[in-house]
This record gives C-alpha cells, sequence and structure tokens, in this order.
C-alpha cells in the first residue's frame, strides 16, 4: 500500500512536470466531449464512437491532427497502464492525440478491472461557467450505465485559475497551485463536479484534470485548459411572446437573459399544427424576433429558443419555456389601424370557415355591421388574403363606449364575430400664438379636447425654427425639438416660447402618441413679429372741450412694437349701462381724437386699443378707462320754469308770493347751477334783484298792483339768457276765463282733468294746474300746460281716502288770472273695481256656489230621513218582528 | 433665361429617359438627374427668395433695428448712463463709424452679438436673438441686391476678453448697449442712404 501511494505521488510528480513544460492542454470545448481510458493494447478493440477510426494510433501524432474527426488527446502510460484520451466529435479543430512522453496518464499498476481493462471505459463530459462567473460545472455521465462496477467510483476535479490567458502568457503551474474538489456521484452513473471560482472574469483560464477510481482502478485525465468565456452557458432566454403584425406574420419575440457579457445568436424551434399543416423548423438568428410568413389562421404554434454567444466557442443555454399560439379563424393584418382624417387604410384578411380558408375572392367587407363596402373597395392579394381599402375617411364618431369603427371579413352575408378596429381622428389642431408687448415671449395654445376620443394618447408640441420667416409650405419632416406645454383650466394647452427670435419663422405640429401608432397634426407657421399683441396705450386721457362742447380723448402710443399702429376709441356715459360708441383712427401718429357728443354735462367713460396698421397681429387690450370730469360749457340755455302761491293775510292786509321752481337739469344748464337769481319788476318801475343761491324758493311781499318776476339760473359761464316771466296783478286774479272744471280719477295713479274755456279779451298764454293733498301742508304740485288744451292727465300717487285740491290758472300775458278750484275724493269704488278686475267673476261664482251647496244639503236631508224609515219592517208583514217593540229601538238610535 | 436652361435640362432628360424606357441607368444618365435636380433645387430657391418682396425685407430690418434700439432704451440701468463719462479698456467693444456696405454692418453686428451672448441675462439673450435676426435681414437683402457678403469674423477669440468681460460685468454691459445703440442710429441712416449693396 505504501508502494502504490509512492508510486502515485512520483507519477503524479511527472504529470505536473509534463505541464510545466508542455502549454498544449486540452482545450475544454464548451460542448460534450469524451474521456476514453484503455490498456494500450486494447485500442483496437477499444469501442469508439462512429466516425471515430479505430486505426487511430495514440502515438501516431501526425495522424491524429489530419485524419481523424474528433479530437484525441492522450497521455501515455508511464508504466503498462490505462491509456486515457480526450476528445470530441465536434471539435472543428482536432487537437493533437500525441504520443509525448511528457504527458502521461497513468493507471496504478495494481489495479485492475476486468470490464475496464477489456473493454477501456468512457465518460461524457461537459463543462460550462453560468453567466454570473461563480462556479464552474463539470458533469460526468460514465459508458458504463447500470452497471454494478460504477456503484462505488469516486471523482476528483483538480485546478488552477489564472487571470492571464493563455495566448498572453504560457502557463507554468506547481503541483501545489492546484486545488482538488471532490465530485458529487450521488446518483448511479453520473457525477457533477462544481469549482467555486469567487474570483473569476470572463478572460480567466483555469487548468485541470480529474482522477477517477473505483477502489480498484485510478484513472487520470489528461490535463485540460479552458478559457472561461468559452464555456460560459447563458440562461435561457425570457419572456416568449407570440403574435400578428401588422403584415400578417407571426412575430415570435423574445428578451435576452438578464447580464449578458457579450452578443447572442438564437435558436428557435418551432412547429405549427393544424389541418392543412405539421411541421417543426428551427431556425437560427441574431436579433431576439424570428418573424414567419405564411401564418394560417386557427393553426397552433409552439416555440421554443434558446441562446448562445455570437462571437466565438460558447455553449448553448437551455431552451426558454415552450410559448404557445393558437391563430384566430380570422386574421387581420393589422389588427387596428390608427390614423387621420382625410387618409386612406388598408385592412388585409385571411379567413377561416369551417376549417376551410374562404377564397378571397368570395371575401366580403362589411363596417360596424351596417354598411357593406362597396367591392370596388376589394383587392385579391393571393389565394387567400383579401384586403380592403378606405379612402379619404371622415373622423370617427364614438358610438357609446366605442371608439372605434369595426371592420369585417365576411364570407357572402355570414361574418366571423372578430374583427379589425380603425380610429379615424381629426388631427386638424388649431395653434394659435401670441407674442406679447414687450416682444421678448410667444405664447401658444391649442385646444386639448381635440382628441379627447382616443383614451391614453399622449400629446406633444413639436417644433423648429427657421432663420427668417415661414415657408409656404410648411413640412414636418423637419429636425424637430419638443416643448414643454402646460394645461389650463380653459382646457387649452400653453406652452411659452421666451425668448425669441422676432423675424423667425416657428413651424410646430402636434404629435399624438398612442399604443396604436402616432398621428401628426397639419403644420402650423408662425412668425412672433405677426402676431403682436401690443400692451394698451397708456396716459389715456378724456375731457368735454369748453366752449366746442366736444369729447376729446388722448394716449400715449406703447414703446413697442416700433410698426405703425391704428387706434381704436370706445366711450360712453358712464352710469348708462356702457353704451359704446366706436371709433376708429387710422394715423399711426395719432395721439388724441374729438368726437361730438350729444350730453355735454355727463360724466364720459373712454378707453383706447391699438394694432398693428398693417392689420398683422392681434388689438390690443382695452387701455385703462379714462373719465371726463363735469364742467360747465355754455350759460344756462334758460332759466328754471316757476310757479307762484299767493298767501293773503286772513286780516286782508297783507300778501305774500311765495316762488318755487324745479331745480334746473343739466340739459338746460349746461352743466350747473351756482345761484338762482330772483328779478322783480313792479308796477312803478321798482326793479331789483334777489340771489337765492342754491335755494328753489322764495317768498316776498306783494305791494303793487302788478308785480313781475323772473328766476335766471346762473353758472360759472353766465347767467341764463332766456327766462320764464310771471306777473301777479290784483286785476288779472279776478278774471275767470274756464267755465267748468271736472276731475275724474282714472285710477290710483291718474286722475283726468277737463274744462270748458269761455273767450276772454285777454291774451291766454297757458295754464298751471295746481293740486295739493289737502291733508298735508306742504303738498303743493303744478304743472304748466298748453292754452289750446282741454283735457289733462296728471300722473302722481293718489290715496283714495283722502281729499284732493285741483286748480285751474289761466295765464294771461297781463298777469295769472282767477282760478277754478274743486276739491274731490278720488272715488273708492270705481278705483277698487278697476283695480281687481276679477272681482265681477269671483263674486257671482261664490254666491253661486253657496246656493249649490244649499240646496244639496237640503236634499241629503230629506234622502236620509226618508232611507230610514223605509229600512224599518212592518211588523205586520214579518212574523219575527211581531211583539218587537221598535219605538225604543228608535229611540236608541 | 432660367426658364431657357430649365426647358433644356428637361429636354435632355426627355431624351435620356424616354417614357417607357427599361434600359439600365447608366452613369451619364445619373449625372445629367443629378444636375437636372441641382438646377430644380435652384430654380426652387430662387422662386422662394424672390418671393419675399425686398420693400418688406427692408421694413423689417428698420423696424428690427428701431426694436432694438427701443429694448435698450427699456433696460433701466440705461436710463442715467452719462453720454460725457468715458470708460477705458473696452476696446474690443466696437465704436460709432460710418458703415460703408451691408456686409459691414453684418460685421459689426456679428461682434456685438458674440459679446452680448457672453452677457447672460435674459435682456441680453433677447437682445442677442434680434441681432441674429438682423443679420439674417443684412444677409437675404444682400442676396436679393446681389451684393457681396465677407463671411463674418467676429471676434477672433475673446480669450482674454472673457476674463475683463467677468471682471466689469456691468462695464461692459453698458459700454455695449451704449455703442450698440448708436450703431443702431447710424444702421438706421445709411439703410436709406444705401440703394446699393
Amino acid at each position: 500500500m505504501f508502494f502504490l501511494k509512492f508510486l502515485v505521488a512520483s507519477l503524479q510528480w511527472d504529470f505536473i512536470r509534463m505541464i510545466i513544460a508542455d502549454d498544449t492542454a486540452y482545450q475544454i470545448p464548451p460542448w460534450n466531449f469524451t474521456l476514453s481510458c484503455f490498456l494500450p493494447n486494447k485500442t483496437d478493440e477499444f469501442h469508439w464512437p462512429s466516425g471515430a477510426p479505430k486505426t487511430s494510433s495514440v502515438s501516431d501524432e501526425d495522424h491524429q491532427s489530419t485524419d481523424t474527426s474528433f479530437n484525441l488527446h492522450d497521455s501515455h502510460p508511464s508504466t503498462e497502464s490505462f491509456y486515457c484520451c480526450l476528445w470530441s466529435e465536434h471539435d472543428k479543430n482536432p487537437s493533437m492525440c500525441a504520443n509525448s512522453t511528457e504527458r502521461k496518464t497513468f493507471v496504478s499498476p495494481t489495479a485492475h478491472s476486468l470490464a475496464w481493462t477489456q473493454r477501456g471505459v468512457s465518460w461524457s463530459i461537459q463543462c460550462w461557467v453560468k453567466m454570473d462567473l461563480k462556479i464552474l460545472i463539470c458533469d460526468l455521465e460514465s459508458s458504463f450505465k447500470n452497471s454494478a462496477e460504477t456503484l462505488k467510483f469516486q471523482a476528483h476535479l483538480s485546478y488552477v485559475l489564472s487571470e492571464a490567458s493563455q495566448e498572453d502568457s504560457p502557463m507554468v503551474s506547481q503541483k501545489g497551485d492546484f486545488q482538488v474538489v471532490q465530485c458529487n456521484c450521488s446518483r448511479s452513473e453520473d457525477c457533477e463536479c462544481q469549482v467555486p471560482m469567487p474570483i473569476a472574469k470572463l478572460s480567466s483560464t483555469s487548468l485541470m484534470y480529474l482522477e477517477i477510481t473505483n477502489g480498484v482502478l485510478f484513472l487520470q485525465s489528461p490535463l485540460m485548459s479552458v478559457k472561461l468565456i468559452n464555456i460560459v452557458k447563458p440562461d435561457p432566454p425570457l419572456r416568449l411572446l407570440m403574435e400578428i403584425t401588422d403584415d400578417g406574420k407571426l412575430k415570435i419575440s423574445w428578451s435576452s437573459p438578464p447580464l449578458t457579457p457579450y452578443q447572442l445568436q438564437y435558436e428557435v424551434k418551432y412547429s405549427v399544427k393544424s389541418t392543412e399543416t405539421r411541421a417543426q423548423i428551427a431556425e437560427i438568428v441574431l436579433d431576439t424576433f424570428l418573424l414567419v410568413g405564411n401564418v394560417l389562421p386557427g393553426s397552433s404554434y409552439t416555440a421554443q429558443v434558446r441562446g448562445k454567444r455570437l462571437d466565438g466557442p460558447g455553449a448553448w443555454s437551455d431552451w426558454s419555456t415552450p410559448s404557445n399560439f393558437t391563430t384566430p379563424e380570422v386574421i387581420y393584418f393589422p389588427p387596428k389601424i390608427l390614423t387621420s382624417v382625410g387618409s386612406n387604410a388598408s385592412f388585409y384578411c385571411i379567413y377561416k370557415h369551417r376549417n376551410t380558408i374562404v377564397p378571397s375572392k368570395n371575401v366580403f367587407w362589411w363596417l360596424n355591421l351596417a354598411e357593406k363596402i362597396p367591392p370596388s373597395h376589394y383587392d385579391v392579394m393571393n389565394a387567400h388574403v383579401s384586403r380592403v381599402t378606405l379612402l379619404n375617411m371622415n373622423a370617427t364618431k364614438p358610438r357609446g363606449k366605442y371608439a372605434y369603427d369595426a371592420v369585417y371579413c365576411c364570407q357572402e352575408n355570414e361574418c366571423h364575430h372578430r374583427y379589425a378596429e380603425l380610429y379615424v381622428i381629426d388631427v386638424n389642431i388649431n395653434i394659435s400664438c401670441e407674442t406679447d408687448g414687450y416682444l421678448t415671449k410667444m405664447t401658444c395654445r391649442w385646444p386639448a379636447n381635440t382628441v379627447a376620443s382616443l383614451a391614453g394618447s399622449m400629446l406633444q408640441l413639436r417644433y423648429f425654427r427657421s432663420s427668417l420667416y415661414c415657408s409656404d409650405f410648411p413640412t414636418t419632416h423637419h429636425a424637430s425639438d419638443p416643448k414643454d406645454c402646460h394645461l389650463q383650466m380653459d382646457g387649452f394647452y400653453e406652452c411659452t416660447f421666451q425668448p425669441i427670435f422676432l423675424l423667425s419663422g416657428y413651424t410646430m405640429w402636434i404629435h399624438i402618441s398612442h399604443s396604436l401608432g402616432s398621428l401628426e397634426s397639419p403644420p402650423t407657421c408662425v412668425v412672433p413679429d405677426s402676431v403682436v399683441k401690443p400692451l394698451p396705450p397708456s396716459r389715456v386721457n378724456a375731457e368735454v372741450m369748453a366752449k366746442t362742447g366736444l369729447l376729446n380723448v388722448s394716449w400715449r402710443k406703447p414703446d413697442l412694437p416700433e410698426n405703425k399702429l391704428q387706434f381704436q376709441i370706445r366711450y360712453a356715459v358712464n352710469d348708462h349701462g356702457e353704451l359704446w360708441k366706436l371709433h376708429q383712427a387710422y394715423g399711426s401718429e395719432s395721439t388724441s381724437a374729438s368726437f361730438q357728443v350729444l350730453d355735454f354735462c355727463s360724466v364720459y367713460i373712454a378707453q383706447v386699443r391699438c394694432k398693428r396698421l398693417d392689420g398683422l397681429g392681434y388689438w390690443s387690450n382695452w387701455s385703462n378707462p379714462a373719465y371726463t370730469v363735469v364742467m360747465d360749457i355754455k350759460a344756462p340755455t334758460r332759466g328754471p320754469e316757476f310757479w307762484g302761491i299767493v298767501h293773503e293775510d286772513p286780516m286782508g292786509k297783507e300778501r305774500n308770493i311765495t316762488l318755487f321752481w324745479k331745480p334746473l337739469g343739466k340739459n338746460h344748464s349746461l352743466c350747473s347751477v351756482r345761484r338762482y337769481i330772483v328779478k322783480h319788476y313792479t308796477e312803478s318801475n321798482k326793479t331789483w334783484a334777489e340771489d337765492t343761491g342754491n335755494a328753489t324758493k322764495v317768498t316776498f311781499p306783494w305791494t303793487e298792483l302788478a308785480h313781475t318776476v323772473t328766476v335766471v339760473a346762473v353758472n360759472s359761464i353766465g347767467p341764463s339768457i332766456v327766462n320764464f316771466n310771471l306777473t301777479f296783478s290784483w286785476h288779472m286774479s279776478t278774471v275767470n276765463s274756464v267755465q267748468s272744471l271736472s276731475v275724474h280719477a282714472v285710477n290710483s295713479s291718474c286722475v283726468v282733468l277737463s274744462w270748458i274755456i269761455e273767450p276772454t279779451e285777454y291774451t291766454l298764454m297757458y295754464f298751471v294746474i295746481e293740486w295739493k293733498n289737502l291733508d298735508e301742508e306742504n303738498g303743493i304740485k303744478w304743472i304748466r300746460v298748453s292754452s289750446n288744451v282741454k283735457k289733462y292727465y296728471i300722473r302722481d300717487h293718489f290715496i283714495p281716502i283722502e281729499k284732493y285740491q285741483f286748480s285751474l290758472y289761466p295765464v294771461f300775458l297781463e298777469g295769472v288770472g282767477k282760478p277754478v278750484m274743486t276739491n274731490t275724493i278720488p272715488r273708492e269704488d270705481t278705483m277698487k273695481q278697476e283695480n281687481d278686475p276679477g272681482l265681477y267673476v269671483i263674486i257671482p261664482i261664490v254666491i253661486s256656489s253657496s246656493v249649490l251647496l244649499l240646496g244639496t244639503l237640503l236634499i241629503s236631508h230629506q234622502r236620509m230621513k226618508k232611507l230610514f224609515w223605509e229600512d224599518v219592517p212592518n211588523p205586520k208583514n214579518c212574523s219575527w218582528a211581531q211583539g218587537v217593540n221598535f219605538h225604543k229601538r228608535v229611540d236608541v238610535l | 433665361m432660367l426658364w431657357k436652361l430649365l426647358r433644356e435640362h428637361l429636354q435632355e432628360a426627355q431624351r435620356l429617359l424616354p417614357l417607357g424606357t427599361t434600359g439600365t441607368f447608366t452613369w451619364e444618365r445619373k449625372m445629367h438627374c443629378v444636375a437636372l435636380c441641382s438646377f430644380l433645387w435652384l430654380c426652387h430657391h430662387l422662386y422662394y427668395t424672390q418671393a419675399v418682396p425686398i420693400r418688406k425685407v427692408q421694413d423689417d430690418t428698420k423696424t428690427l433695428t428701431k426694436t432694438i434700439i427701443t429694448r435698450i432704451n427699456d433696460i433701466s440701468h440705461m436710463y442715467s448712463i452719462s453720454a460725457k463719462q468715458r470708460v477705458t479698456g473696452l476696446d474690443f467693444i466696437p465704436g460709432l463709424h460710418p458703415f460703408q456696405s451691408l456686409s459691414d454692418m453684418d460685421q459689426t453686428l456679428a461682434i456685438y452679438q458674440q459679446i452680448l451672448s457672453n452677457l447672460s441675462s435674459r435682456n441680453m439673450v433677447q437682445i442677442s436673438n434680434d441681432l441674429e435676426n438682423l443679420r439674417d435681414l443684412l444677409h437675404l437683402l444682400g442676396s436679393l441686391k446681389s451684393c457681396p457678403f465677407d463671411e463674418a469674423d467676429g471676434l477672433s477669440s475673446l480669450g482674454n476678453l472673457e476674463g475683463v468681460m467677468e471682471a466689469s460685468l456691468y462695464s461692459t454691459e453698458v459700454v455695449t448697449l451704449t455703442r450698440l445703440q448708436k450703431s443702431l442710429y447710424g444702421m438706421l441712416q445709411q439703410l436709406d442712404l444705401i440703394h446699393g449693396c
């Protein structure tokens, strides 16, 4: 035993020395390779796999390098022992199986096993590294399957990891550098060796060899070398999906596994099963999808995919989880179309009906199951594919929750329930822009609800700038930038360009992104200079000019823009609900304008706005309002109308006259009254004036036979020129020209007076009607009435229960005549009837109803009385009633 | 003249590519097509250029010049600048000199634009944009009048000037705007006088 161990140790040392001397270790391929061990004299009997020449001589170096179709690495036994080789059927670059004494593998000379010595032994080995490079795994599978001889064999893998690649520096490893891991041979014929590689990199290289023993035999593989990147086994691809593309192909797509350090190639195998065909196909692709044509409706597809390093050697990943996909019986491609108004769209269809594909010439197309699309719109693409083209389409009108038109592919009048969806969107989005008055900012707005029917769409304004002006035909085919826009409360998006290029052309459009595709609104080109909204004119002033009475409005133009401007002026009387009058001032240099106004004495409000004279851009906002200050324009046009009441002392000694007048209106005072002056003229040519200030009442003694008074209104310009006179004459106060006066109340607000005149020798100028409530002291009212009037309606508020005195004064040129008076109470009954016309109807109805009710009661009473006494049985005709005292029952009742 | 050239090119194209031809597209034919396309592009460009009336370009040039002047006036700290005070050490800012041509104006404005673009404030950026538009207008005016236009050199390198501007930002801004405003006034007068280039 000791001898055996010593021999093994010495041979291992030889082996290590061989490694140092020779850098041609077996390059582990990313696929399966084989370790075969046999006695040298049994090479001819060894069970080589098919394709491997039995004549291969382990000692014939040249022959192996040229003739063998598989790699055969060998180790020459140092003594009579097993001879082990590594080889692979798939290796395209066969390595030498040298009969070099420096490359030795041995079997313990004391070991023997009948089966192994007779037939040799093989292990199928595959080594790979997971993508995280943490573990190198080698799987060993023995050729002695289900053989009792392998039950107890053990394997060890010795390895050393080097940072440098083999090409960079030849490996020089000492035995002490190797580490040993025990392989897990728990299963009968398989072992798994896991080599931890905590510091491994893709460029790292590992040297290793296997030691296998079943307790009797001891085998050691030739030295193996591997660059880790060459045996990395990727994870299988993820998210394998199948779908029908818009052009009617089956798209098998997947995702590459994460953390892939290099580009992968993929192998896709898929099978199709339908009533017509049954096939399985495998293809190698570089993209992460595969397009399969000639998709058949009603077919079942199953696909799997695996990946491998594209450039250089690598191991195939495991196959991905299978994915199944069954194509519908009707295939529309594209299944959905999003397009804009006015465009054309085409749908293709393959229709399988009752396990038979409908010939395309027999296909008909319907819209919304309501409208048959004319056959002139159909095209036969091939035997099974039909196409329909819809031209110059209008916008889809949403029908309830359906925002699309349903397009059906049918056979005669029989349609499959599946349909294609057509979304036609009106993308004519109006983008309007406005440049501010400082010419530094352009704000563009566009309505947000334009494509509201297309749920889930994203809108974005895109633009590009031309150096100067706009082209006649703006286009979106240009490098563009997005612009941030913000939704406003009024349902518009707003975007701001600041600073701006005043004379550059900004071409803008709305890009509509949707899962179905993207659309673009027609482009709009705007030059900021042409959409200026100026600032309103400043320093606006309004005044009504003295003497001319013209309303003059002045302003100052804004500093910018420098273009010629036009102006609009509007004005109105301030308290009259702004009934504006508008005037235009085209003069670019205009700074004021005057207007003829009717009411000089009102406060006017005036505003001004401006716009470019060439019509480009917008009107500015109206300026801040300017108000006129009321000033006297002229002297009052006339004095106030006045009336006088004569108060006579009961003793008859003294008479006073009280004059009162209504304050002069603005239309006569032009525009204010500073004071009133009463001028007196007496029969004795005495004249004086009395300043009453703003009082509208004055009393003076009437001492002479005739006394004439005039009331003059005075404003800042001067006294009124035209004034009324009134003469009080003792003589004339006895002259009566009114024969009769009658008063009739129309209602509580109107009383009509009528009178009859008798001719006199004096010149009658007018009448004055005076009325007063006799229950009030200071309730005198009066009105001047023309001399030719015979009837006059007085509008006032009359209280029906109070007494009024109406007086009619004839006023002659010579003086005030004798009045005719009448006291009256406006008739209450008449007024009430007139006030309540329904009274005529209601009273008869109430009376009639009362009579009817009374009659009904009387009749009812009689009927009840009769009813009671008829129902009481006659004791003479009824046996059971005989002897009953009915008088008593009546009493009870 | 243009129509004659165009007609000749069209005839040549028709000769080389008769209707319904199925022959191969030779190198010679390709070259003629390229020439024809270039000629059509030139015609389109000339048409577009002529589509903008020279009068409008002149008016826009004057209006934009006035606009820049007003902008400078409206900058608050420009109100109180004394006209008598001179600032030294800023010789790289162009002074007032009579403009000889549209190209001369463009050269001067290019320098101002270069300086303003280094004075980072919103007002300056806006004026710089205006100057770019104004230069574009001068170029368009020049092309409409078939004037020779030199490539604007600007300041070859701000180099040390950047240090000067950083240390004397306010002075640089005030002097630049003041001189620019004067230059623009000069331009306005010259634009009325220059009938040629």
